[in-house]
C-alpha cells in the first residue's frame, strides 16, 4: 500500500490545476495518477484555438493551454504516475480513501486522506441513442474522430453526417472540411444549436455546412461500411442522405464509474463533476476542489463541518443544478436563436453588437466598418497537423489570423510538407506562410 | 489447383467448430471453410448465451434429447475448454391462471424429457430469488445456465486447430459437385479468387446459409425463412440483482421463447430477442418499432416504471426452415444426401443449437464412424493448447480499455490467437476474444489506443484496420502525406 496525503486522479486541465493549487497551499505529499503517458487529457487532441481567453487573455490551442499547466506542475515538482489507470475508489475503514490502480508494474493499492477526482468525461455512444439500423464500420464519436485525425494521422471518412451539434461536433465539422472530407449536414434533435454561437459561426457558417435542427437520424444503413442515413425532420418527413461516415456529438457523460458510492474526502472537479463548456472553467473548478480538499484536511478532527459543493456527497445535487442551468440556457438560446449572425465589435470598449446581415447595431460608423470587414474578409487562425520526417503528426497554427478563404489552401500546402528533424513547442516551422509576415508555429513538440 | 481433404466442413459457427473438434481425433485431414473473417460471426455470436435445460422442446424430439445431453455435459465441456459457465437456474414468469396452466404443462413436458430441478414457484418465492421481478407464478429450472458464446465458439475452434484442423476464413462456398473420388467444392475468397476443394465428406453447417448449400446439390426440398431476433444490451449493474435468465410464458403460436432478460457472465443484462421474419438472411438491422417492443417486453417483467441504460443493440437470425410446401421444420435435421454419399446436411439448427452443439457433433461423428475409422487420440484435453493461450493470462502492459479493464497484453494475444487460427485480425474478433471496446463507452476511448497498438506492435496499418473483414475498413485513409507512405 502506497500512502499519500492527497491523490489526484487524472492529469487533464482539472487535475493539473488542482495539483498545482494544492502544492501552492503547502501540501507536498501529493501524487497524480494518469492513465495516459502524458498529461493534458482531452486537450492533447484539441489542436484548434479557443482556449484560455478568460484565464490567460490569449487565444490558445488545447496543447498550448495544457503546456502552461504542465510547466507549472513540473516546476512545482509534483510527481505523476503515468500509464496508471484507476480501477476503483472506495472508502477505507478508518476514514481514509483506498484507490486501486493498474500501472506499468501491476495493480497496486494507494491510501490517502483526501483525493481529487479529475477523470473527465466520455462521449455518449450510438447504443444510448436508440438509432435503428445496422452496425457497419464508419460510426464513431466526434472525440474519437478528433483523436484519430490529430494524434494518429488518420482520415476517418469522406462523406460525413454529424449527429448532434455539441461543440466537439462543430469543431470537427470544420476540421473534416479543411482536411478534404465533405460534411453533408449536422443534425440536431433540439430546436437550437447545442454548441456555442462562436463555434456555430466559425465552424459551420464559415464553410456553408447546413445545420438541420428539430431533426433526428432515425436509421443507419450499410452492411460493411455506412452507406446512408435516414433523417426525420420536425414535420415528420424523412429523407435519405448517402454518406460513408456518421459522427456522433450527442452528449458527454462524466467518467466516475469506478467510484464506489459516497467517499468522504473525495472531491470532484472538471468534467468528472459535470461537463463544462470552457477549459478555463474546468481549471477553475480544479482549483476550487483543491481548496475544498485543503479545508477538509485542515478541519479534520476539529469537529467543524466542512461544506463543499465538490464533495462526493454533493455530486448528485450539483449535477442536478447543472442540468437545470443547461435547460435555462437552452431557453435563452431559443430567444437568441440568430445569435450566430451577430458579432461584438472590438474597436472600442462600447462592445456594440452588430448584425452581420445588414451591419446595423453599431453606435458609430467604425462598428459598421468592423462588421463589413468581418463579413466580407473574415480572418481566422488556421490550425492543422503536419508530419515530421519520421511520420509523427505534430499540431501547428498560424501565429495570426489569415483570410478565411485561404484556410483551405493553407491545409493543402501542408499536405506533403515534412518537418525536418525534431520539433519544439513554439518553434516557427514556416515563415511567410500563405500571407507575408504570417508564421506557421508548432503548438506541440514532437516526441523525438 | 484443387486442394484435397478428407472432411470439409462448411461454416465456422459453434456447430461447425464443434464438429471439427470432435472429428479431429480421428487423424483425418479436416478443413473448415468460413465466408466471414473469423469464427463465430454468425448466429453463434448473436444469441442469448443460455445453456438451456430442454423442457421447452417437444418430448421425443432431437432438440429435447440433444439439449439435455448438452446441458448435462456442460460443466465438463467448459472445464475442458477452459471457459466460463455458470449454472444460474432460470425463471419462466406468468401472471394469469392461464399462464399457470402453461407453466405446469411446460413442467410436465420437461419431466417427460427427463429434466430435473423443475419447480413451480409462487409470488413470494419469485421475489425471494429475484427481488426486481414482477410476476405471480413461475417455473423454476435449476439446470439452466449462462455462458459466453464468443468465448465458447472460439475455444472450440482453437481446440480443433490444436488438433490439426485447418480453418480457411474468407472462403464462401458457391457450388458443390459430385466427382468420382469425392465431392468437389468451389469457394470464392473475399479477394474474389476461386478456390477448389475435393473431399470425401462434406458437412453443411452453414447455419442460416445451410438451405442455400442444400440447394447447391440440385434439390429444392427446403427453404430458409430467416427469423430475426433483436436485442438490447444494458450497462453493467442494471437492475442490480438479476442473476439468472428470466423468461415470460412462451407464446406457442410464435414458436419462440419470448422477450427475456439474460444476465451475461460479465455482469451486463440483455433484453431480447424479438421474432420477426425478414426477407434477407443477412439483414441484421435493428428496427425502431422492435427496439420499443423490447423495452415493453422488459417492462412486463420488471414493472412499468423502470428505465434502461442501453449500450448497444444488435440482432441475430434464426435459420428457420420450411419444406417446399411450406411445412415448418420444427426439429433439427441431420441427414446424409442419399444421392450424394458423404454429403451431410445440418438444417434448422435453431435454439437450443448452441447448447446442443457438441451432442450434434457427436451424432455427426457417429454417422461417419460407420465407415470403421477409429479415434486416434481420445484425450482432447491433453492436446497442445499452449498454442492458444487464454487471453486473460497475457494480461500486462498498459490498460487500454477502461470499461472492461483490458490490457495491451490481452489485445496482442487476441491478435495472435486470431492469426494462429487463420483468421484475419479484426476489431470485432479482438472484441470477441478479449472484450476490449465491449463496455459502456463502446470504444469511445480505446479505439484510438487499440489502433495505435495494432499499428505499432501487431503490424496492422490503421487504414487497413477493419471492423469485421474486408469492406468494413474503419477509416478511409491516411490524413497527411498519404501518397508517399
Ligand atoms: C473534443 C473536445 C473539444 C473541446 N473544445 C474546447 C474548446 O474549444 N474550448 C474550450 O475552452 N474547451 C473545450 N473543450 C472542453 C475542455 O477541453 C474540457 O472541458 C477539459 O479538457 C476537461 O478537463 P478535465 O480535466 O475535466 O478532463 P480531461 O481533459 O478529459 O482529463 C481527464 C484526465 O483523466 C485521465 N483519466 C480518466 N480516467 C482515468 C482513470 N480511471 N485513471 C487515471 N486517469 C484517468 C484521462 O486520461 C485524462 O488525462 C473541449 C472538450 C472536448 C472533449
Ligand atoms: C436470437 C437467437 C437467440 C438464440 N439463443 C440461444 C440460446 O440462448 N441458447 C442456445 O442454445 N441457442 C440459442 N440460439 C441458437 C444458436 O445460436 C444457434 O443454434 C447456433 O449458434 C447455430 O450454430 P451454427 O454453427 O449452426 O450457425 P452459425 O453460428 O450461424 O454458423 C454458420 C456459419 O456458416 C457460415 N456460412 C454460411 N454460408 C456459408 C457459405 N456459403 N460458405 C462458407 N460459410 C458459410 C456463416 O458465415 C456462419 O459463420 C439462438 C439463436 C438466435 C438467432
Amino acid at each position: 500500500m502506497i500512502r499519500k496525503e492527497v491523490i489526484i486522479i487524472g492529469a487533464g486541465p482539472a487535475g493539473m490545476a488542482a495539483a498545482v493549487k494544492l502544492e501552492s497551499m503547502g501540501f507536498r505529499d501529493l501524487l497524480v495518477l494518469e492513465k495516459e503517458e502524458q498529461p493534458g487529457g482531452v486537450l492533447r487532441q484539441c489542436i484548434h484555438p479557443g482556449f484560455g481567453l478568460i484565464r490567460f487573455g490569449r487565444n490558445l490551442t488545447g496543447p498550448e493551454y495544457s503546456l502552461e499547466y504542465r510547466n507549472r506542475m513540473e516546476e512545482a515538482g509534483i510527481p505523476v504516475c503515468y500509464d496508471t489507470t484507476v480501477l476503483k475508489v472506495r472508502k477505507g475503514e478508518d476514514g481514509g480513501i483506498i484507490i486501486t490502480a493498474a500501472g506499468p508494474d501491476g495493480t497496486k493499492e494507494y491510501y490517502c486522506d483526501a483525493a481529487i477526482l479529475a477523470s473527465g468525461c466520455r462521449e455518449r455512444s450510438r447504443g444510448a441513442l436508440m438509432i435503428a439500423g445496422t452496425r457497419p464500420a464508419g460510426i464513431l464519436t466526434a472525440g474519437t474522430a478528433q483523436g484519430m485525425m490529430n494524434l494518429l494521422n488518420t482520415k476517418v471518412g469522406e462523406r460525413i453526417v454529424i449527429i448532434g451539434s455539441g461543440d466537439i461536433g462543430l469543431i470537427m465539422a470544420r476540421r473534416f472540411t479543411l482536411e478534404g472530407s465533405r460534411v453533408l449536414c449536422v443534425v440536431e434533435k433540439e430546436d437550437v444549436c447545442g454548441g456555442l454561437s462562436r463555434n456555430r459561426k466559425e465552424c459551420l457558417d464559415d464553410f456553408g455546412i447546413p445545420l438541420v435542427t428539430g431533426a433526428q437520424v432515425v436509421r443507419i444503413y450499410g452492411e460493411k461500411r455506412v452507406r446512408s442515413v435516414t433523417i426525420r425532420e420536425d414535420d415528420g418527413l424523412e429523407r435519405t442522405v448517402e454518406c460513408d461516415t456518421v459522427v456522433l456529438s450527442a452528449g458527454l457523460i462524466p467518467e466516475d464509474g469506478f467510484v464506489e458510492g459516497e467517499v468522504p474526502g473525495l472531491f470532484y472537479c472538471g468534467n468528472a463533476l459535470y461537463v463544462h463548456d470552457l477549459v478555463d472553467e474546468v481549471s477553475e473548478s480544479g482549483e476550487e476542489a483543491a481548496m475544498d480538499a485543503a479545508g477538509f484536511l485542515l478541519s479534520r478532527g476539529s469537529g467543524r463541518e466542512t461544506f463543499s459543493r465538490y464533495a462526493s456527497e454533493e455530486v448528485p445535487r450539483v449535477r442536478k443544478e447543472r442540468r437545470a442551468y443547461v435547460e435555462r440556457r437552452k431557453e435563452e438560446k431559443r430567444l437568441h436563436r440568430d445569435d450566430h449572425h451577430f458579432i461584438t465589435c472590438i474597436i472600442c470598449p462600447n462592445s456594440c453588437r452588430i448584425d452581420l446581415r445588414d451591419l446595423s447595431g453599431g453606435q458609430c460608423p467604425r462598428g459598421e466598418v468592423y462588421a463589413r470587414n468581418e463579413k466580407e474578409h473574415p480572418y481566422r487562425i488556421l490550425t492543422t497537423t503536419v508530419l515530421t520526417e519520421k511520420g509523427e503528426p505534430v499540431s501547428v497554427r498560424t501565429d495570426v489570423p489569415i483570410p478565411l478563404e485561404e484556410l483551405q489552401k493553407g491545409v493543402e500546402t501542408l499536405q506533403r510538407f515534412r518537418v525536418p528533424g525534431p520539433v519544439k513547442t513554439g518553434e516557427i516551422l514556416l515563415r511567410d506562410f500563405i500571407c507575408p509576415g504570417t508564421n506557421l508555429v508548432a503548438t506541440k513538440g514532437s516526441t523525438e | 489447383m484443387i486442394k484435397e481433404t478428407d472432411v470439409l466442413i462448411i461454416g465456422a459457427g459453434a456447430v461447425g467448430c464443434a464438429i471439427a473438434r470432435e472429428l479431429s481425433v480421428y487423424g483425418r485431414r479436416i478443413t473448415v471453410l468460413e465466408k466471414e473473417a473469423d469464427a463465430g460471426f454468425g448466429a453463434s455470436g448473436r444469441n442469448s448465451g443460455v445453456v438451456h435445460a430442454g423442457f421447452n422442446n417437444p418430448s421425443g424430439s432431437l432438440k429435447a434429447a440433444l439439449c439435455r445431453e448438452g446441458n448435462r455435459g456442460f460443466e465438463k465441456l467448459a472445464s475442458d475448454l477452459g471457459i466460463g459457465f455458470l449454472r444460474t437456474g432460470k425463471l419462466v414468469v406468468g401472471n394469469t391462471e392461464r399462464d399457470l396452466e402453461s407453466l405446469t404443462r411446460l413442467k410436465i413436458q420437461g419431466e417427460r424429457n427427463e429434466i430435473d430441478e423443475l419447480e413451480i414457484l409462487d409470488e413470494e418465492e419469485i421475489r425471494r430469488r429475484e427481488p426486481a421481478l414482477r410476476g405471480k407464478y413461475a417455473l423454476w429450472s435449476g439446470r439452466t445456465g449462462i455462458f459466453d458464446p464468443f468465448e465458447y465458439t472460439l475455444a472450440l475452434a482453437e481446440d480443433a486447430a490444436s488438433g490439426g484442423v485447418r480453418f480457411l476464413f474468407g472462403h464462401e462456398v458457391k457450388s458443390l459437385r459430385r466427382e468420382q473420388d469425392g465431392i468437389r467444392v468451389l469457394a470464392e475468397t473475399s479477394a474474389g479468387d476461386p478456390a477448389e476443394f475435393l473431399s470425401g465428406i462434406v458437412i453443411n453447417a452453414a447455419g442460416v446459409g445451410s438451405a442455400r448449400i442444400f440447394r447447391m446439390t440440385g434439390k429444392d426440398t427446403y427453404r430458409v425463412l430467416p427469423c430475426r431476433g433483436e436485442y438490447h444490451l444494458l450497462e453493467k449493474g442494471s437492475f442490480g440483482s438479476i442473476g439468472r435468465p428470466v423468461y415470460p410464458v412462451p407464446d406457442p403460436e410464435k414458436g419462440v421463447l419470448g422477450i427475456h432478460l439474460t444476465p451475461t457472465l460479465h455482469g451486463n443484462l440483455m433484453i431480447g430477442p424479438s421474432a420477426e421474419f425478414t426477407e434477407d438472411p443477412e439483414d441484421m438491422a435493428n428496427t425502431a418499432p422492435v427496439m420499443e417492443e423490447l423495452l415493453a417486453g422488459a417492462r412486463y417483467l420488471l414493472g412499468e416504471d423502470c428505465s434502461f441504460r442501453l449500450i448497444r443493440s444488435f440482432s441475430g437470425i434464426r435459420p428457420r426452415i420450411v419444406e417446399k410446401d411450406g411445412t415448418p421444420v420444427t426439429d433439427f435435421r441431420m441427414e446424409e444426401d442419399p444421392d450424394l454419399p458423404g454429403m451431410i446436411h445440418l438444417l434448422g439448427i435453431e435454439s437450443p443449437g448452441i447448447t446442443a452443439s457438441v451432442p450434434i457433433a457427436k451424432r455427426v461423428a457417429g454417422m461417419l464412424r460407420e465407415d470403421g475409422s477409429q479415434p486416434q487420440d481420445r484425450l482432447l484435453t491433453e492436446r497442445d493448447r499452449s498454442r492458444f493461450p487464454r487471453v486473460k493470462e497475457a494480461a500486462g502492459g498498459r490498460m487500454i480499455c477502461r470499461c472492461e479493464t483490458v490490457t495491451e497484453g490481452e489485445i496482442l494475444q487476441a491478435v495472435e490467437n486470431a492469426r494462429k487460427l487463420g483468421a484475419l485480425p479484426t476489431m470485432k474478433g479482438i472484441k470477441n476474444r478479449c472484450r476490449a471496446s465491449m463496455g459502456s463507452c463502446q470504444g469511445g476511448f480505446c479505439t484510438l489506443d487499440i489502433s495505435r497498438l495494432l499499428k505499432d506492435k501487431a503490424g496492422i496499418p490503421t487504414d487497413r484496420l477493419t471492423y469485421d473483414g474486408p469492406g468494413s475498413e474503419l477509416f478511409t485513409g491516411v490524413l497527411k502525406g498519404g501518397e508517399d507512405q
